[in-house]
């Protein structure tokens, strides 16, 4: 498989390392994806120093990104991020004030649209409202067919492409109907069926399923990522849903301010995020983020209500650092009336005698981190609970989602959590950018 | 429940507005219907208390269309307004489609540009229009009636600006990646979705070319070419004014006004709302 060129501003990005081995120090490797060693893969869509401004203000700023062949890509990011510009750019609405867009190796940057290969599916579908669904669906090859006689397609081959699109996606009925008489899945569709019957190398979506309500959404998820595998060109979808982006993609794209902030499949993104932005962009509820001051022999780090032991060697750092944890990591252990915990699976007792002071936590014995704190909002979600926790101090609240029927606490209890040494991440509180999970420095050999 | 007095001051109100809108039209329309009734009645009776033609006859009528070439200038004035009404949408369109896609700050200038062009007075170009017809020796021709007259086409560009403004970007932005032409864009697509405002500007560009004195006076003062305004104007003979086939003719001079009226007629209410014009 191709990589995404690796496009974090940031330093050090990690490798998908398939699941982190207890124990033993999981490091943080800079860029060393199986791209060519320039970053510029000959399939798919790249992007090379596009930049797009609107006004004094950079839009876009992407000085390298590639999107593999084949592969379904999601661009996810706040409103306003660039992700729909991008998109605009690389179906050519509009034109990259510096740059090149790369389309299967060609440079299509002046290339007017139609001539791309490109089909995008636009976030009100845009359906054309004259027309029936039928003409809206062979539009564009009836132009092909006028624009070029002789090789253009067929009125028969045309007839038959509709006909294919429309069973594909269960159209066939609604041919003669106008836009105004669908309901907005079938919209959907319809602008699905216009984008795939010119047979394009490149389908982009731009937030198709904004418009869609919830029910319908899930629905039409499935038969996204059912059409692409189906299709197999090269997809890139437009979402600020972070859902979406997790559960569709096979490829995740995640943009700030007009910069891609971290690219790769979407577990590696997920599992090791590039910054504090993406940590708490992605997973609902988001990641808990503590500030922690290293402590004792530098492999402790503790602050309002956190305590943390880290495996490894000690940090360098001597100033503060984020800590950061996703609420589904966290274990909730049974408060006895000492306030100490249990022993647990790698530690054993707590080694502090638990502390008087109600801000300081005891530091674990073995790796991990250890919360206390008061359940202050319980929310039930259905297949589980989410609990945010205040500490003493001034720290934010924080939450821990708790599975199934698992005892839940009461508003007002204290609570203790637990969060194993390998789901927890380490930030540059400055600039955010990660730091390595458990140990400071980028270390390739293990690779 | 209200109160009896807030239920009669509310009754008390709504009587009051409907007499002043009453009021209101009855003032607008009582010329109109004087001149209907009077275009029927006798010579010596066009002046008399009778509200009605008692003794009613089509006289008035015999003498405008028979005496009168009232035919002939109804067609030459259906051939000038359809004429401007055409070439103002064949420039407008263009241009509006082409206004819409400036940057904000560059459409911002042009339309105050096009703005002033509708400021300045139009009988303050006549004089150099007439000449450079005179030159051209187009006068008494229906070029020289009509191309003066789309000194107008600023007003059909603003207002078909606003139809396309609300066509959605991305509409347009999926022919083009459909691989439309740009005049493909514009035939296929955006003329069709315009059709009702373009029904609409018509009608009122229409209306505004029939009803025009000054300029057909001055640049067709000829029979053949002459229109129905400056032609009723021939009734107003030395001897007097012959104001029974007069209003005879002004009745005619209506009807195609009042045909599209009927026809079409909330795009015509549409067209001057919009245009926030009389």
């Amino acid at each position: 498989m191709t990589h995404i060129a690796d496009m974090t501003t940031s330093g050090p990005t990690e490798l998908p390392t398939p699941t982190p081995t207890p124990g033993r120090p999981r490091p943080d490797v800079p860029d060393a994806s199986d791209a060519a060693p320039d970053g510029i893969t000959t399939d798919g869509i790249t992007l090379a120093g596009i930049v797009k401004r609107y006004g004094a203000h950079p839009a876009l700023d992407v000085p390298r990104l590639g999107v593999p062949a084949g592969s379904l890509t999601v661009v996810v990011g706040p409103s306003g991020c660039g992700k729909s510009t991008g998109l605009r750019v690389v179906a050519g609405l509009e034109t990259p004030d510096e740059g090149r867009v790369l389309i299967d190796g060609t440079d299509v940057t002046h290339l007017p649209p139609g001539e791309r290969g490109v089909a995008l599916v636009f976030q009100d579908f845009a359906l054309y409202p004259h027309m029936t669904v039928e003409r809206n669906i062979d539009f564009g090859l009836r132009l092909a067919a006028r624009h070029d006689r002789r090789s253009g397609p067929s009125r028969a081959e045309i007839s038959s492409r509709v006909a294919e699109v429309c069973a594909m996606l269960g159209l066939s009925e609604l041919r003669r109907r106008l836009p105004s008489q669908l309901s907005g899945g079938e919209r959907q569709r319809v602008g699905l069926a216009r984008a795939i019957v010119r047979r394009p190398a490149v389908l982009l979506l731009d937030e198709p399923l904004s418009s869609l309500d919830a029910q319908l959404r899930q629905r039409a998820r499935a038969e996204l990522v059912r059409l692409h595998r189906e299709l197999g060109n090269t997809v890139v979808l437009v979402t600020h849903d972070q859902l979406e982006a997790l559960s569709m993609g096979t490829n995740l794209v995640v943009m700030n301010r007009g910069r891609v902030v971290q690219a790769g499949p979407p577990e590696q993104v997920y599992r090791y995020p590039a910054d504090t932005f993406v940590a708490t962009f992605l997973g609902s509820p988001p990641m808990n983020l503590h500030t922690v001051a290293p402590a004792g022999d530098g492999r402790v780090l503790a602050g309002p209500g956190v305590a943390a032991r880290l495996p490894g060697p000690p940090r360098p750092e001597s100033g503060p650092l984020l800590l950061g944890w996703r609420p589904a990591d966290g274990l909730l252990e049974p408060v006895d009336a000492a306030g100490d915990g249990p022993a647990h699976g790698g530690g054993g007792p707590d080694v502090d005698s638990t502390a008087v002071d109600s801000t300081a936590v005891a530091v674990p014995a073995g790796p991990g981190v250890v919360l206390r704190g008061v359940a202050d909002v319980v929310e039930f979600t259905g297949d589980g609970t989410v609990v945010t926790c205040v500490s003493p101090g001034e720290d934010p609240p924080w939450a821990v989602s708790i599975r199934g029927r698992d005892r839940v606490p009461a508003v007002g209890d204290a609570v203790r959590v637990r969060v194993q040494a390998e789901h927890v991440h380490l930030f540059d509180p400055d600039g955010g950018l990660r730091l390595g999970a458990t140990t400071g420095r980028p270390d390739a050999a293990a690779k | 429940m209200p109160s009896p007095s807030a239920t009669t001051r509310r009754i008390v109100g709504t009587v009051g507005r409907h007499a002043f809108l009453l009021g209101a039209t009855a003032i607008m329309i009582l010329p109109v219907l004087w001149a209907l009734a009077a275009s029927f009645k006798t010579p010596g009776g066009i002046f008399d208390s009778n509200p009605l033609p008692s003794p009613a006859t089509l006289d008035n009528y015999r003498v405008a269309t028979r005496d009168f070439p009232v035919w002939r200038l109804l067609i030459n004035t259906t051939v000038m307004a359809a004429g401007v009404t055409l070439l103002q949408l064949l420039i407008a369109v263009p241009a509006a489609y082409a206004l819409v896609r400036f940057p904000p700050r560059a459409h911002r200038v042009l339309v105050a540009l096009i703005v002033i062009t509708l400021l300045v007075p139009p009988q303050s170009l006549i004089i150099p229009l007439f000449l450079t017809i005179s030159h051209l020796g187009w006068r008494n021709t229906f070029p020289g009636l009509i191309l003066p007259q789309l000194y107008g086409t600023g007003l059909a560009v603003i207002l078909l600006r606003d139809h396309i403004r609300a066509v959605p970007s991305t509409v347009l932005g999926a022919a083009v990646l459909d691989g439309a032409r740009p005049g493909e864009v514009l035939r296929l697509v955006l003329l069709p979705l315009l059709r009702p405002a373009l029904g609409a500007v018509a009608i009122l560009l229409f209306i505004t070319a029939w009803n025009e004195y000054l300029w057909p006076s001055l640049a067709a003062p000829d029979i053949d070419h002459a229109t129905i305004q400056p032609g009723l104007a021939a009734f107003l003979t030395q001897e007097g004014p012959e104001y029974g086939p007069l209003l005879a003719g002004s009745m005619l001079a209506t009807l195609p006004i009042v045909a599209v009226y009927l026809l079409a007629s909330r795009r015509v209410t549409d067209a001057f709302m919009h245009s926030g014009l009389r």
